[in-house]
Order: structure tokens, then sequence, then C-alpha cells
């Protein structure tokens, strides 16, 4: 059951960025933008803790689920640090995260060459064709 | 009176076109001279690439036509890159004189114009016009690095991979089989208020209906006085603007309008609003117009090419887009 509702709630959150790429005007960067700074609010409002619960890595996964963890962290920090937590908190419980995004970044490029997207067809023999 | 006349005859006398392997596996795919099977033309990023794509079309155009590359008086060429560089790179190793252009798509058009416009000094007998564009680089340079891996909107258009070069030269002689380049007009920058870089069809509409409707006003002629009214990238959207634009203005285009954008790539290939870039127009009239122009017995020829004039910048500053499109004719006897 808990797979089922991840797939849904992590669908939907997919489902809604389609939408606005293909009826708005706003641009995957805004678009991401504007998911990490909906999680951190919806968790701020205390209401994106309960989509964890119900849906896991449906609410963890989609980058409204990086801003959640954003929130929870400034909010851990400033409890223990003061003030000075509302600085340090999000970076702190996004570390591992942004430390395994450029880990697997570097390595991804050090070992493989990316391609233009393009619908494939049968591949041709030669690369120069005279 | 706005309109280029060209007095001394300038022979569009031969050309060439290399493409990726999308543009091969397009719809124009046989025309073209060759491709690369990985868009990377034995390079090692994407912007090398498209420098050897410039300099493998100009090597199979001079052989084609049969001359090397101490008998070129001028080369003209631009592409989409900072500085134009896939452009002068890729022209270096000839030693030619070189002028580079940035007219964003419609650099083809505007080469040809002022090809024929330096040949009518006495001094100067043979030139070549080229033009480039590379999806890859493209992508780099205007949106995002294709390792973002971003969705395309439904009005976005695909660079087109692929760069045409084509040589002219004065002649003395009449009836020839070659088309010329008899008239031309320098378009009229137009801002359409456009904004969004995925809408470029629609910021290049008005200059191009601005262009095509003043040098017909200008000729008294319309549009059924010529075979093939061709657009250079305005896109599905862009064309139907396009056609509306004109129509307002009095000038009714029938099935003598065409769009390189919308012919180089085919449905199934999912490119959305269609094919855009230096490079549209080049390899459309370099490569497929030059090959069937004999066949379908074409004599008049207008080639208007559409450019929409932004950066990467203007636009994260908010700024709209304006556009330019020259408009050069192509008469056969």
């Amino acid at each position: 059951m808990q797979y089922l509702l991840a797939f849904v709630v992590g669908g939907l959150f997919c489902a809604i960025g389609e939408i606005l790429i293909l009826k708005t005007k706003l641009t995957p960067a805004r678009i991401l933008v504007g998911y990490v700074v909906s999680g951190v609010v919806l968790s701020a409002l205390g209401l994106y803790g309960t989509l964890v619960d119900i849906a896991g890595a449906g609410a963890t996964v989609p980058l409204t689920g990086f801003g959640h963890l954003l929130a929870q962290g400034v909010r851990e920090a400033v409890d223990k640090n003061g003030l000075f937590g509302a600085i340090t908190g999000g970076l702190e419980a996004c570390a591992g995260g942004i430390g395994s995004v450029i880990f697997f970044a570097l390595f991804t490029s050090l070992f493989f060459q990316s391609k233009p997207e393009r619908k494939h067809k049968t591949p041709k023999i030669s690369i120069y064709k005279r | 009176m706005k309109n280029l006349n060209f007095q001394q005859k300038t022979l569009l006398f031969g050309a060439s076109s290399v493409v990726g392997i999308m543009e091969h596996e397009g719809p124009l795919g046989e025309y073209y001279d060759c491709f690369s099977e990985t868009d990377l033309f034995g390079a090692k990023t994407w912007e090398q690439a498209e420098t050897q794509m410039v300099r493998k079309t100009l090597e199979i155009g001079m052989h084609k036509c049969g001359f090397g590359a101490e008998k070129l008086d001028f080369l003209l060429g631009g592409d989409l890159l900072n500085q134009c560089t896939a452009s002068s790179h890729g022209c270096a190793a000839f030693s030619v004189p070189f002028l580079g252009l940035y007219g964003a798509c419609s650099t083809f058009a505007e080469g040809l114009l002022l090809g024929a416009q330096l040949l009518q000094n006495d001094a100067l007998n043979l030139g070549g016009v080229f033009a480039s564009s590379h999806f890859s680089t493209a992508e780099r340079q205007y949106r995002f690095p294709l390792e973002y891996g971003c969705q395309r909107t439904p009005t976005s258009q695909r660079t087109v991979t692929g760069c045409g070069a084509a040589f002219l030269r004065k002649t003395k002689e009449d009836g020839s089989h070659l088309p010329r380049i008899t008239k031309g007009r320098i378009g009229t920058i137009v801002d359409g208020g456009i904004k969004d870089a995925n809408h470029m069809g629609a910021a290049m509409a008005p200059a191009a209906a601005d262009t095509l409707v003043s040098f017909l006003k200008e000729t008294g002629e319309s549009p059924c006085d010529y075979d093939l009214i061709l657009t250079g990238d305005l896109g599905q959207v862009g064309a139907k603007l396009f056609a509306e634009l004109c129509a307002q203005r009095g000038v009714l285009l029938g099935a003598e309008f065409r769009d390189c954008g919308t012919a180089i790539f085919s449905e199934e290939q999912d490119v959305h609003a269609g094919a855009s870039g230096c490079g549209c127009s080049a390899v459309y009239v370099c490569g497929y117009l030059e090959k069937i122009w004999k066949e379908r017995g074409f004599r008049r020829i207008l080639l208007l090419g559409t450019g929409a004039l932004l950066s990467p910048l203007t636009v994260q500053q908010g700024l709209t887009i304006p556009a330019v499109a020259h408009l050069v004719c192509l008469e056969k006897e």
C-alpha cells in the first residue's frame, strides 16, 4: 500500500511539473525553484511532514522534499544554536544530499559523454559519408 | 527606395552542406553532402565539433567547385556562438580574407546579400558565404548544457546541427543555367514585444512580414510572381502568424510559401515547433534547394532569413526579443 501511495504522490508532483511546462511560460529553472520554495512553505506550515508520513519517498524524492529537508534543518538548528541556526541549518541538513550529488556528477562526467536528445532510428555504419 | 538591385550578375555557382545525425535522418537527409553520426565530427567538445563541421563544409564545397582556398577573394560567415568562434576557427586554416557576421538565424541571407554587394566592387570576383549552428552548442549557450536534461516546451524549436556554404562569382555571360542573386533587401529591425525565448517564431514573424511586404510593395509584385517564398525558421507557430500579418497588409501567401524550419525534421522526430538556427536556412538552400532547383523548374525564389536577436542575458534580464529578416532574390533563366 505504501508503494502505491509513494507512486501516486510522487507521480502527482511530476504531473504538476509537466502541466507547468506545457501550459505556462515558466522556465524549468523557475519551476524547480518554485518546488523547493513550496516545500519549505508547506513544511513550515506542518503539512509536508504529514505528507511524508503518508507517502514516504513519494514526498521526499521530488524537489519539494528538498525544501522540506531545508526547513526541518533550519528548525532543528535554531532550536540548538539560536538564530544563527537560520543560516547554518539548511545546508547542514542537506549536506549529505549535496555532497553525493557533486560526487556522482563528477563521476558521471569522467566516464560518460552526453549526447543530444533524439528519437533513435537504425544506426548508420560510417561516421563520415561522402 | 530601399530594395537592393545588383547590377553586376552574381552567380551562386556551387554549394555544400554538412549536417548532424538527426538532420541526416530527416526528410531531406539524402540531399546533404556529409553527416556525423555522433554530431562530434571527430572532436572532443561540442564547440570544437561545430568548428570541424564548418571546416568540412568549406572543404567539400571548394572541392565540388574545383578551386582552392587561395582563389577566394572573401569569406563571409557566422554562427550562434559567443564571438562566432565556430566560423572564425572553422575557416582559419584556409587563410582567406574573412568577415564575421552575426544575424542569428538570418545570418545566411545576410551573407548572401552582403556577398552579392561586395562582388559589385571591381576588385572582387569570387567569394563564399556560410552559416553554421549546432544543437549542443546552442543549448549550452542559450539554455542549458545537455547534461542538465531539461524538458522542452511545445513551442520550442530544435537548433539544426548543420553548416551550409554557397560560393558566388561574377559573370558577364547571359542565360546561365545557374541561379543569380538579382535583388535583395536589408531587413528593418522590429520588436514585437515577445519576451519568451521559447517562442521565437512569434518574435520573428513581424520582422519577416515587414521585410516581405515592403519589398513587394516597392517592386509592385505579389507572392504569386515567385515560385517559392522561403522563410528561414519561423516554425509552425511563427509561419502561421507571418501569413496572417502579411494578409493584414494586403499580401496573400499561397502554395509558394514554405518555411525551412518545418521542412528539416519530420513529425516523428518530435521537435515540437520545428527547426531553427543559422544552419537551418543554410543547409536547406545549400543542400536541398541547390539540387532540386532544376527538377522543379523554379525560376524565381525569395529567401527570407529570419533572426531573433536575443542573448541569454537579455532573456534573464526580462528584455523583449527584437528580430530582423533579410531578403534575397534568386533567379534563374
